[in-house]
């Protein structure tokens, strides 16, 4: 069994208080790896590394090309490392190979070398420093700078452990800050190598921390410590506002991507093999684990049966299996408790009246492994619980409109607004009801193309701010104005005036 | 109004929270992403926006925005299981237990 401690100040550390606990391989139910779990003294050991690191200047002192370069550097190495971190992946989160061989290490790699590159390049330098000269109320010279914050603290979700790790070390470390990440306990070991990684590609000791450890007690210590300027966190929304609300102690800055119940809205016109098929990839990737999956299908009454009847022929097209298979394309939900949750979901569907046409249950041929059938609920009304509220596993509720109008209403009654999709020939049309849907992202004609070329996060209570883009990168910096005014006899500063006599 | 009531079990992790904590304990129930619906057991938590639906021992029971009209006729019992890995910020999560909710579907 493999065995991973914290990774602290450029090494390998047990827990302070020597605790450890086994992760678990959801599609065995074997534990295949124990991880050191951090207590509150450790995240303080942790945060004092990152904080010593910043203050030593040892990683923003370097130009932005150099933390440019070293940034592509380990973009490099998770490729020549892939087979093993994709392994671990996989048997962390009960991931298919598949997704992790073309999703998860790519994604993840992208995610430092867009960053890496990003700022080697003349938009980044225009970013960081702005000029303006004034005449009014002095005359000024007038700079508009970006400066790194200092120790940043990510907190990770379980369902993409690499991936949304790059996407809170990456950004940080662009603009010069130093980090400690905490991966999802039932998740951690990717974030933990990819610690290891970034070390030994050249950021220096102390730049990125990685630790494992429970919420109540290493989470509450982040979101608290002083000496953290900032907080992403990505995860349930309460989790989320409990942050935001023990981060006001030291007014931290905090970006949040949380929870979410996205429209698909499939349009009169649109292809339906294409959106039957795009509907299933919205919500069954990686199980439905994922926050922005299209979670709610909307359909024009006119094309409701025909939808529905492709997307059943479509689900008979998913292997479900063997996690390793090449051809497997759904594996395990990630734990036992994620899939007692969904089971629980179900029931509450049916007992409110919707109609269960596929799935609704466990597998039969899979005897080992948190397996789950993908499962379609038609006639659902948006007040049903299971179209308000998150289940993140393989359930889709179909919902039935008239008109544009009643889709967009419907689209909009949620309290969350991350993502979401319209499927339409007329792209003139989709973008109008895309522009009417309060949400961060939509696809059209598309799904789950997420771009770290462009802002991701929520609308509502699907977060704050944005990852991702230069958009997501400003998040990590803190603006100063610097005001040169001119060297000259006290005559000529008129505002003495207001003062003195 | 949705009727909230606790385990024993449960009830004995909340006594043990409270011993060691000075603060207010609040249970809200909330959901979203990798957590699902559950209840939270916050120190001195301010919940704007939240409802108050409920007392178990002694601790008020709070729903946020989201879960207002899904549990509007739901009754629910929390319990609690062992889960030595659950990232939620709830005060059990350092004993490695979890607060669920049990729900009469």
């Amino acid at each position: 069994m493999k065995e991973f401690g914290l990774f602290i100040d450029g090494e390998w550390h047990a827990a302070k208080g020597g605790k450890t606990a086994p992760t678990i391989n959801p599609a065995t139910e074997e534990p295949w790896a124990t991880v050191a779990v951090a207590d509150r003294e450790d995240v303080r050991k942790a945060v004092a590394a990152a904080k010593k690191a910043h203050d030593r200047g040892v990683w923003r002192n370097k130009s932005p090309q150099e933390r440019g370069e070293i940034l592509q550097k380990v973009a490099m190495a998770m490729f020549e490392r892939q087979d093993e971190i994709a392994a671990a992946e996989v048997q962390d989160g009960g991931g298919t190979m598949r997704k992790a061989m073309s999703m998860d290490i790519p994604g993840a790699a992208q995610t430092f070398m867009h960053f890496g590159q990003f700022i080697c390049g003349d938009e980044y330098k225009a970013m960081i420093c702005e000029e303006f000269d004034e005449m009014v109320p002095v005359p000024s010279k007038n700079l508009v700078v970006r400066e790194p914050i200092g120790v940043c603290a990510g907190i990770t979700p379980w369902n993409f452990p690499l991936i949304m790790a790059a996407w809170k070390i990456a950004p940080a470390l662009a603009a010069g800050n130093t980090v400690v990440i905490k991966p999802a306990s039932v998740t951690p070991v990717t974030a933990l190598m990819l610690g290891e990684i970034c070390t030994k590609a050249g950021v220096p000791a102390g730049v990125v921390n990685v630790i494992s450890g429970p919420g109540g007690t290493a989470g509450e210590e982040l979101a608290m410590h002083p000496d953290i300027g900032k907080i992403a966190f990505t995860g349930s929304t309460e989790v989320g506002r409990r942050i935001m609300q023990l981060g006001a102690g030291t007014l931290k800055k905090v970006t949040l991507e949380l929870g979410g119940k996205s429209p698909n809205i499939i349009l009169d016109d649109a292809n339906l093999d294409t959106a039957a098929l795009g509907a299933l990839f919205a919500t069954f990737l990686h199980q439905g684990q994922i926050c922005e999956s299209g979670t709610r299908v909307l359909v024009h009454e006119k094309i409701h049966d025909q939808l529905i009847e492709k997307m059943i022929a479509g689900i008979q097209r998913i292997q479900i299996g063997d996690t390793m298979d090449p051809t497997t394309g759904m594996g395990p939900l990630v734990s036992a408790a994620q899939r007692e949750t969904v089971e629980k979901y179900v029931g509450i569907g049916k007992e409110q009246g919707a109609k269960c046409v596929v799935g609704g249950k466990r597998p039969a041929a899979m005897n080992k492994g948190y397996y789950f059938e993908p499962t379609i609920f038609d006639d659902v009304d948006n007040k049903m619980r299971i179209a308000q509220e998150e289940i993140f596993g393989p359930v889709v509720s179909v919902i039935r409109y008239k008109d544009e109008d009643e889709a967009v209403r419907i689209a909009n009654d949620s309290v969350y607004g991350l993502g979401g999709a319209v499927w339409s020939a007329n792209k003139d049309r989709a973008v109008a009801v895309a522009k009417r849907i309060e949400t961060g992202t939509v696809w059209i004609n598309d799904y789950h193309m997420i771009n770290l070329r462009f802002p991701f996060g929520g609308y509502k209570q699907s977060g704050v701010g944005r990852e991702l883009g230069k958009w997501g990168l400003a998040e990590y910096h803190e603006l100063k104005h610097i005001h040169v005014g001119e060297d000259t006899p006290p005559e000529g500063k008129f505002y003495l005036q207001l003062l003195l006599n | 109004m949705p009727t909230i009531s606790i385990t024993p079990k449960a009830a004995e992790v909340v006594a043990r929270v409270r011993a060691e904590r000075r603060g207010t304990l609040t249970f809200t129930i909330d959901g979203g992403c990798c957590e699902g619906t559950a209840p939270h057991l916050f120190e001195d938590a301010v919940l704007a926006g939240a409802e108050l639906v409920g007392e178990v021992v002694g601790v008020p029971v709070y729903l946020q925005a989201a879960m207002v009209r899904p549990f509007a006729a739901a009754a629910v019992t929390i319990d609690v299981v062992e889960d030595p890995l659950s990232d939620a910020m709830s005060l059990e999560t350092g004993y490695g237990l979890r607060f669920v909710l049990r729900e009469s579907v």
